[in-house]
C-alpha cells in the first residue's frame, strides 16, 4: 500500500521540545502573591482631608533656600521619598525659580554652624513646620516648609537634626498630614530616624492609591 | 548603555561563545543568512498589584527591531543567533487612569533553530535572555536593578516568492518576570509575561 507523504508532522517534530519547555515554564508558577499593605497611621489631617500630588504633577517642584546644608538635606530627602514608591507615583525636583515652585523650603534663623552628618544619638536641636492655605477643596499657592535650629546646640546635633527634620517635613509636603505614633517611623512627631520605615512606606503607598479630597495648588 | 551591553554580553554561554559555535558548526559550503527587521511588539502585564485599588503595570506596544544571523546545519535546519530590541513605555494602569512611568528598552539576545514549515513559511524556536533597561529606575520596580530573565519563544516567517527576500515574521515569546524590588516589597512568585512581535524583515544570503 502506498503511503502519501505528509511533511507537516515531521517538520513539527523540531518544535516539540521548545513547546514542551515553554509549557513546563508556564505551568511552573501561578500569578505572583501580592503583598498586603495598609496605612499604619493616619495620613489625613485633623479635619479628615486627604491630600496627595496627582501622578501627572510629578516631578513636584521644590525651591530651596541656598543656606547652609539645607539644599543637600532637601535633595537627599526627595531621593529618600521617591524610593518608597514602586510605580512612579511621586517624584520631586529642585527648581531655581521660586515663582514656579509647588513647595518652598526655608531655613529659619541664621545659617547653622557647618558640620558633617554623624551617627550620634538623636538630639532635639531643631524643629520644622509645613503649611498650606486651603481654599474650598484646593490648596492655594505654594506649600511652605520651614526648618528651625536651636542656638546653643552642638553643631553636629544641629546638622543631624536638620537632616532628619527636613526629611520628615518633606513627608508632610507629600501629603502625610498626620503623625505616626511609633518612634521608629520618620513621621513620628519628633523624628529620631533618618529614613522612612516600612510603616512610612506602606502609609505613603496607600495614600498615593487613595482618592484625595484636596486638589493641589494650580500651576 | 554600557551597562546594558555588559548585561547582553554576560548572558549564559555568552554571545561570543555562540558566535564561535556558529562558525564551528558552519560547514565550509554552507550559507550565512542575515535577517533584519522592524515592526511592533506588544506584551502582557508585568505586575499586578493592589494597594487600595488594583494596579496593572506593563509596557505599552512599541517599536521593535530585530537582527538575526544564521547558518544552515543541514538541508532543513538553520541555526540562528538573534538580537531584538523594542522601545516601549512602562505604564501604570489603575485608580481610574493610566500614567506613564518611564521609557524602557527591552533587549532579547537569543539562539534558535529555524526550519521550513508549510509552503512559504518557516518556523523557529528560540531561547535567550530578556533584559529590561528603563530610563529611570528610582521609584520603579527596577529600583534595585534589572534582572536578566530567561526567555523562550516561537516564530513563524512567511516569505512569498515574489518579494525578493522580504518576509513577514510573527513571533511569540514568554518569560517569568520578577525583580529584586518586587521581592523586597513582598511579592511571591513570578508573573508570566507573553510578548507578540510582528516584523517586516529582509533576508540576505551570503555564501555558496
Amino acid at each position: 500500500m502506498a503511503t502519501k507523504y505528509s511533511p507537516t508532522p515531521r517538520r513539527l517534530r523540531g518544535a516539540v521540545p521548545v513547546v514542551l519547555a515553554l509549557a513546563f515554564g508556564a505551568a511552573g508558577c501561578s500569578d505572583p502573591q501580592v503583598p498586603a499593605r495598609a496605612a499604619t497611621y493616619q495620613f489625613a489631617d485633623g479635619f479628615g482631608e486627604v491630600f496627595r500630588w496627582p501622578h501627572d504633577r510629578s516631578p513636584v517642584r521644590f525651591w530651596v533656600e541656598e543656606r547652609g546644608a539645607l539644599p543637600s538635606y532637601v535633595a537627599a530627602s526627595l531621593d529618600l521619598w521617591e524610593r518608597q514608591f514602586l510605580y512612579g507615583e511621586w517624584s520631586g525636583t529642585v527648581v531655581d525659580d521660586s515663582t514656579q515652585a509647588d513647595v518652598i523650603v526655608l531655613l529659619g534663623g541664621g545659617t547653622p554652624p557647618p558640620s558633617p552628618l554623624t551617627s550620634d544619638p538623636p538630639v532635639r536641636a531643631c524643629f520644622g513646620e509645613t503649611n498650606g492655605t486651603v481654599v474650598g477643596d484646593a490648596i492655594e499657592g505654594a506649600i511652605t516648609t520651614t526648618v528651625f535650629w536651636s542656638v546653643g546646640a552642638a553643631a553636629t546635633d544641629i546638622a543631624n537634626c536638620l537632616s532628619r527634620v527636613t526629611a520628615h517635613e518633606i513627608g508632610h509636603t507629600l501629603g502625610l498630614l498626620g503623625h505616626s505614633p511609633d518612634p521608629d517611623d520618620l513621621m513620628f512627631t519628633n523624628p529620631t530616624v533618618r529614613s522612612p520605615s516600612q510603616a512610612d512606606k506602606n502609609t505613603v503607598q496607600t495614600l498615593y492609591d487613595t482618592v484625595p479630597s484636596l486638589a493641589p495648588p494650580a500651576r | 548603555m554600557k551597562t546594558v551591553l555588559a548585561k547582553v554580553f554576560r548572558i549564559p554561554g555568552g554571545i561570543g561563545a555562540t558566535v564561535a559555535l556558529l562558525l564551528l558548526v558552519q560547514p565550509a559550503h554552507a550559507q550565512l543568512m542575515v535577517e533584519v527587521g522592524g515592526g511592533v511588539t506588544a506584551s502582557t502585564r508585568l505586575v499586578r498589584d493592589s494597594i487600595v485599588t488594583p494596579i496593572d503595570v506593563g509596557v505599552d506596544p512599541g517599536f521593535a527591531a530585530s537582527f538575526r544571523v544564521g547558518t544552515q546545519l543541514d538541508s532543513a535546519n538553520t541555526l540562528q543567533l538573534g538580537l531584538s530590541l523594542s522601545r516601549n513605555t512602562l505604564t501604570r494602569d489603575g485608580g481610574g487612569g493610566s500614567t506613564e512611568i518611564t521609557s524602557i528598552n527591552v533587549w532579547f539576545p537569543s539562539v534558535g533553530l529555524k526550519r521550513p514549515f508549510i509552503g512559504p513559511t518557516a518556523i523557529r524556536g528560540m531561547i535567550g535572555a530578556l533584559i529590561y533597561d528603563p530610563e529611570e529606575t528610582v521609584g520603579t520596580p527596577f529600583r534595585d536593578g534589572s534582572p536578566v530573565l530567561a526567555a523562550a519563544g516561537l516564530g513563524l516567517t512567511y516569505t512569498p516568492g515574489f518579494t525578493n527576500g522580504l518576509s513577514l515574521d510573527l513571533a511569540w515569546d514568554l518569560h517569568r518576570f520578577n525583580t529584586s524590588a518586587l521581592r523586597l516589597e513582598g511579592f511571591g512568585g513570578d508573573q508570566i509575561v507573553h510578548r507578540i512581535t510582528l516584523l517586516l524583515q529582509l533576508g540576505i544570503k551570503n555564501g555558496n
